[in-house]
């Protein structure tokens, strides 16, 4: 029953969001509502096995239930569409060596401060070493997407890499001292 | 409000994120969401094999047997695994590091284990079938660059709430390619983060252990090892014999209405000998507790996974979490639906970035045969893997180039992307025959029916996407009144 009543709220919300987007209703506050059905999805199916479990039952019930709603609103092709045009091949990537110091800094580089930075800050905690190095290892590759996804979206200039080896040295220093 | 020149700069960094991982991201995805079904799929490798009810399993006997099979130095590894039957893998097993043999219910030994196809997709998924260590770091690096693709994709869609339900394909291939991509990936998102920290843990938690081991512990992993699994108990030096039925006896009362699946002899090829039993426990995350005894299954401790800290339970819960394996079918239906999800935007992702060319040329033909000659490959593995018993990776890699120079020597997308959408059809059928025609009615029974049913239904998506593709190449466009 507390299942049913959990999938019924998420139901609830995806449906709300879709009228909210098909301009079927006018609510105010509607992201508050949206996200009060979720947490009482969440709550329901909380109480029903536990909130690790529920959080991913979340995760898993809603973009089934709306990618529901997506294919109902979908416009659908009647016709073959236009093909591009055929050209021959530029095999050869333009400015690689570019790219590989991109590669270089945004991938190795950042991960390798990122790693060094978490672990070190993690050390800090006055926490158990086993809930240290469990907040290590999740925040980790965490941490390391988030610089690279910052590294790509700020203008590139030389004080994102000058700024992570800063962070990288000095959390390295606290390492090793 | 995200300005315009941040949602550019994202837009760039996405697409340069993701042309730099797609391949990879892309076979990662497909073989990972097959594996969400990994144990069914080692049932369905061999359906033939005996089925063991939980409730009726000889442990008496079976402890004879394996005591046998302990008694023979030539089998023995470190680790030696007595594999009993549950009601989701309903089959007991006698397994060394290197091999395993079925038990029939009366406890003696039935045949080998063949999983041949399930260790080269899980070796795809695991290590690319590169070098272990580093091709696990490198699978491990792609979950953290599918963070920075989650949040470089969030960044980059400022009208995340206008195009929250729209699906466009009707208009150009572009459109089509990123409708699809963003509907699947935004309402996902948090699903596909989960998976990209937990698969990133996998392979980054040893060199984070190693800096860890030089921060605080001088160097020494066992030391950080120990800290995290504990050390091994203090036995007295025994050469006895494993006494499992006393031992399974205790479990009821031990581990209340866990699940026991698995009961190890530590140590096996020394004198230091102990056995840990695992207990898969309905109501927690964490893989299982194990429950430590002697030879002579005197009770020693339990590892603590259950009853643990936060973090222990975080370390341990990884697995589970990652791979769907919780809470039986449906939740596993689930995962490999949103896994495929995935598999569907690493694939609609490089395709939005080579349809906003306006050009076709030999990198799309390339990229067409790379996103599917890889099931291809799949199903022609695992059709062969039935005979052979070596040599599937090459197989699958042979198969992917194959099918990479055909598109190529097609030089024509939509054609090749038929042929190859019929060609996978027929694989399906294929394979679909050939269990039919090796087990006969075992093909129809218990997992090997589940992973069949899935096999006919990408078989159905496959014949209606292709029947649609038909039926729109058929059509002529009508021309306009005007």
């Amino acid at each position: 029953m507390l299942v049913f009543i959990a999938w019924l709220f998420a139901a609830s919300a995806v449906l709300l969001a879709f009228c909210l987007w098909r301009r079927l209703l006018d609510l105010r506050f509607a992201a508050a509502w949206l996200m009060l059905l979720l947490s009482m999805s969440f709550l329901f199916f909380g109480l029903a096995y536990q909130p690790v479990f529920a959080a991913v039952y979340v995760f898993l019930v809603t973009p089934s239930l709306a990618w529901i709603f997506v294919a109902y609103a979908g416009t659908f092709p009647t016709t073959a569409l236009t093909r591009s045009k055929r050209t021959a091949t530029d095999w050869v990537p333009r400015n690689v060596a570019g790219n590989l110091a991109k590669f270089f800094w945004v991938i190795v580089f950042s991960g390798l401060a990122s790693i060094l930075s978490v672990v070190a800050v993690c050390n800090l905690l006055p926490w158990s070493p086993i809930d240290r190095m469990a907040l290590m290892v999740v925040a980790g590759p965490l941490v390391w997407g988030m610089v690279s996804a910052w590294m790509l979206i700020q203008q590139w200039s030389w004080r994102q890499p000058a700024f992570l080896t800063v962070i990288g040295l000095s959390a390295f220093m606290m390492l090793i001292r | 409000m995200i300005r315009a020149d941040t949602v550019k700069r994202a837009i760039a960094g996405h697409s340069w994120l993701g042309l730099v991982s797609g391949a990879l991201m892309y076979l990662i995805c497909l073989s990972g969401s097959l594996l969400v079904f990994s144990s069914e799929i080692e049932q369905w490798e061999q359906p033939d094999a005996p089925i063991v009810n939980p409730s009726y399993f000889d442990a008496a006997a079976a402890e004879t047997t394996f005591n046998s099979v302990l008694g023979n130095s030539l089998d023995l590894t470190p680790h030696m695994y007595l594999v009993l039957p549950t009601y989701e893998s309903p089959r007991a097993r006698i397994a060394s590091e290197n091999e395993s043999w079925f038990l029939y219910p009366n406890g003696e030994i039935a045949q080998k284990e063949r999983v041949f196809w399930s260790s080269m997709l899980r070796d795809l998924h695991y290590f690319l079938h590169l070098p272990e260590s580093w091709g696990m770091v490198l699978v491990s690096s792609l979950g953290a660059i599918l963070v920075g693709l989650i949040i470089t994709g969030l960044f980059a869609h400022p009208s995340i709430l206008r195009d929250a339900f729209a699906l466009r394909l009707n208009k150009s291939s572009q459109l089509q390619e990123t409708d699809i991509h963003n509907r699947l990936s935004v309402w996902a998102a948090p699903f596909h983060l989960t998976i990209a920290v937990t698969g990133a843990f996998f392979g980054l938690a040893l060199p984070t252990l190693a800096i860890i081991a030089e921060a605080e512990f001088a160097g020494d992993q066992q030391a950080v090892i120990e800290t995290v699994y504990g050390t091994d108990p203090p036995v007295e030096l025994n050469q006895g014999p494993i006494a499992v039925n006393a031992i399974l006896q205790q479990m009821p009362v031990l581990a209340g209405d866990g699940e026991t699946f698995l009961l190890t002899v530590h140590e096996a090829e020394s004198e230091k000998r102990f056995v840990g039993v695992s207990v898969q426990h309905k109501d927690s995350m964490i893989y299982s507790e194990n429950y430590l005894f002697s030879t002579a299954g005197d009770f020693i401790r339990t590892d603590g996974w259950k009853d643990g800290g936060v973090g222990k339970k975080v370390l341990y819960s990884i697995y589970r979490l990652h791979f769907g394996n919780f809470s039986g079918y449906w939740v596993k239906v689930a995962y490999l639906v949103l896994g495929l999800a995935l598999t569907v935007v690493a694939a609609s992702g490089v395709n939005v970035w080579l349809a906003k060319r306006r050009v076709e040329d030999g990198l799309s033909d390339l990229w067409a045969g790379v996103v599917w000659g890889s099931p291809l490959a799949l199903t022609i593995s695992a059709s062969v893997g039935f005979w052979l018993d070596f040599g599937l990776t090459a197989v699958f890699w042979l198969v992917l180039c194959a099918a990479c120079c055909l598109a190529l020597c097609l030089r024509d997308v939509v054609r090749f992307r038929s042929l190859a959408r019929r060609l996978n059809a027929l694989g399906l059928i294929v394979l679909l025959m050939i269990q039919m025609l090796l087990f006969g009615k075992d093909a129809l029974r218990s997992a090997a029916l589940i992973v069949n049913q899935i096999v006919f239904g990408l078989l159905a998506g496959l014949v209606l996407v292709e029947a649609a593709h038909i039926r729109l190449s058929r059509r002529r466009v009508k021309p306009s009144v005007a």
